[in-house]
């Protein structure tokens, strides 16, 4: 399995030549020696351009995705590739690449008990990823996170052709199906799952798998081997980000750009100023209220395409007919929600919702008022601020247990 | 016997779990392929165990087939037995209660997750719920009926977001982000009737 890979890094003999012809084929690969992060779009030492954009499948556009760029180096070494549309995820922790855009530099998979580590995760629409682990130098901007467990996603070596059992359903294995050459999961946890997956856990939700050959069974895995935040693992600035978007027209546009910020109170440009705290509970949700309803699992995810929250019957917005599974009022609608986290500290957000079957009947691709029903009333409810909320805001996600601007996330602010 | 060969049934329903073989990918086709022989492998055992299992054994050969082909017991508009196909890959507890219209078979695991199974007078899983820490395994405890999911994700311009499905024969809602997770999914056919959908929860 590694030699296979170790054999393809070699064959492609790409360590100082471009790599567009080799591997990935993707044309903004490109090898990097310096420790800058090229192509990452820095504007100062802690800050990275983001784009909302369609995505780089040539096929199918991800609507509301926000992408960066990250650079990858085997670790201690100049040996780098910089992978182009990463999807940003405030909703996730870990980085997760397609291995066909990394094959190049030829990473070394993490061994736990003489197995190869593999990560399985599930998503809410029964798709997946899978893959081995790798350790690799993660370069965004100036900040550099060295060796960190990440997500090698469809690893074509025997073993990972397959997941196992217990992870299933429809695999997000090519840029076609995860519409995205990699996910950068950055929320307030610091890795992918915690004590539950670590030796001790007395529920193991199996997202950590060893693999001898093509034998994968579900592994406890210590903390410090899981996927990690990136973020929490640079060298400075480690505290959290800052994400902002700028505000757009109503009906959209085609794209637009915007800055990640990396540290909260570490620099001059990222103090946390007159932002509202919220902390999560130990769920790691808030609470939201609209129109005297409320949900105890409200949270901001930069990864969801629309703000998701509660259904038909309880806002009032009718359904869409074509576009099924988002919101379409007659008329614009202008709505009202509260946000309150556990430390106490409230915010009230005025938003929009259009109807999605005009919206996504264009050309634009990134939208601030689309709006989903998130589940039936007759069931539990749920309040999710997608990337529509994130226009026109600056939002700040503090790492858990570090201290950021004079309070210890995790906690949202906004 | 009949709850015997349900709790054997790992091929039962098997050829309708697993997606059509068209659209696959290679490596889906091999997983596919492999899967469906060990399924059939499972309907082979069924065959040769004749006359009565004693029940200690059907547990042990339901764990083993569960092991084996994992998504072949499936729970949802299966038959009350196969709550114990669940219990085991949850390693949970289990706590059964009734207030004569329905039964809840609900099953705890250490962590805080817990699976509710909503059992008809007749013997039919009628419906599920779950929530905690982890998502449940969908092929698990929904069976065939997971092939719905993966169609109404395909409709859908998100992805991997959350899905809510409600066709007359299968209505499905989850939700949830990192650590916590949360879903029920129901048959509309097979609900007793006089049970409200807010009763499956």
């Amino acid at each position: 399995m590694r030699g296979l890979r170790l054999a393809l890094a070699a064959g492609c003999g790409c360590a100082l030549l471009a790599i567009a012809g080799c591997g990935g084929g993707s044309s903004s690969q490109q090898n990097s020696s310096n420790s800058g992060g090229s192509g990452g779009g820095s504007t100062s030492a802690n800050t990275v351009a983001v784009s909302v954009n369609p995505g780089p499948s040539s096929k199918f556009a991800l609507t509301n995705g926000v992408f960066v760029s990250v650079t990858v180096c085997k670790p201690g070494t100049s040996t780098c590739v910089t992978v182009p549309d990463v999807l940003l995820d405030t909703g996730s922790s870990g980085l997760r690449l397609l291995s066909s855009k990394v094959s190049a530099i030829g990473l070394t998979n993490v061994m736990a008990g003489g197995e190869t580590l593999a990560n399985c995760v599930q998503y809410l629409d029964n798709s997946y990823n899978w893959g081995p682990v790798a350790t690799a130098d993660v370069k965004m901007s100036g900040e550099v996170a060295s060796s960190v467990p990440i997500q090698i996603i469809a690893e074509p070596g025997y073993g990972f052709a397959g997941a196992p059992g217990g992870c299933g359903g429809t695999p997000n294995n090519t840029v076609d199906t995860l519409l995205a050459n990699g996910i950068l999961g950055v929320s307030f946890y610091p890795n992918d799952c915690g004590g539950a997956c670590a030796p001790g856990t007395t529920f193991n939700p199996g997202n950590y798998y060893g693999c001898a050959g093509s034998a994968c069974s579900v592994a406890e895995v210590a903390v410090a081997q899981q996927l990690q935040n990136p973020v929490g693992m640079f060298a400075t600035d480690n505290n959290g980000l800052m994400l902002t978007l700028p505000s757009i027209a109503a009906s959209g546009v085609p794209s637009t750009s915007g800055t990640l910020t990396f540290g909260i109170g570490t620099q001059s440009d990222n103090a946390l100023g007159s932002a509202t705290v919220l902390t999560p509970n130990s769920s790691g949700f808030f609470a939201t209220t609209l129109n005297g309803n409320s949900t105890n699992v409200g949270f901001i995810d930069s990864g969801s395409s629309a703000m998701a929250f509660f259904d038909s019957t309880k806002t009032g917005l009718p359904a869409c007919l074509n576009y099924t599974g988002y919101y379409c009022p007659a008329s614009v609608a202008t709505l009202t929600a509260t946000n309150k986290g556990s430390n106490g500290k409230s915010s009230t957000v005025q938003f929009n919702v259009e109807s999605a079957d005009q919206l996504l009947n264009g050309v634009n691709d990134a939208f601030s008022d689309l709006g989903s029903p998130g589940n039936d009333a007759t069931f539990g409810a749920y309040f999710d601020w997608g990337l529509p909320f994130f226009y026109g805001r600056t939002v700040y996600v503090a790492i858990e247990n570090k201290s950021a601007g004079g309070t210890t996330g995790p906690y949202w602010a906004y | 016997m009949e709850s015997d060969s349900e709790v054997l049934g790992c091929s039962e329903n098997g050829e309708a779990e697993y997606p059509q073989a068209g659209g696959m990918h290679l490596e889906e086709e091999r997983e596919f392929a492999r899967e469906l022989l060990v399924a059939r492998d499972g309907a082979e055992m069924e065959k040769q165990s004749s006359g009565r299992v004693p029940a200690w054994r059907a547990a042990m050969v339901a764990l083993a087939l569960m092991c084996i082909c994992g998504a072949a017991n499936a729970v949802l508009g299966g038959k009350v037995a196969t709550v114990a196909a669940d219990q085991a890959q949850m390693k949970a507890s289990l706590k059964v209660s009734s207030n004569g219209r329905f039964q809840v078979h609900e099953l705890q695991a250490d962590g805080g997750n817990v699976v509710r199974e909503f059992v008809s007078p007749a013997g039919d899983v009628f419906g599920v719920a779950w929530s905690g820490r982890a998502m449940p395994q969908y092929s698990q405890l929904l069976g065939s009926y997971t092939d719905e999911i993966t169609k109404a994700a395909r409709t859908r311009r998100d992805h991997r977001a959350p899905l809510k499905i409600e066709e007359p024969g299968f209505v499905f809602s989850a939700f949830g982000a990192m650590r916590f997770y949360a879903g029920r999914a129901y048959i509309p056919s097979k609900v007793p009737a006089g049970v409200l959908p807010e009763e499956i929860k």
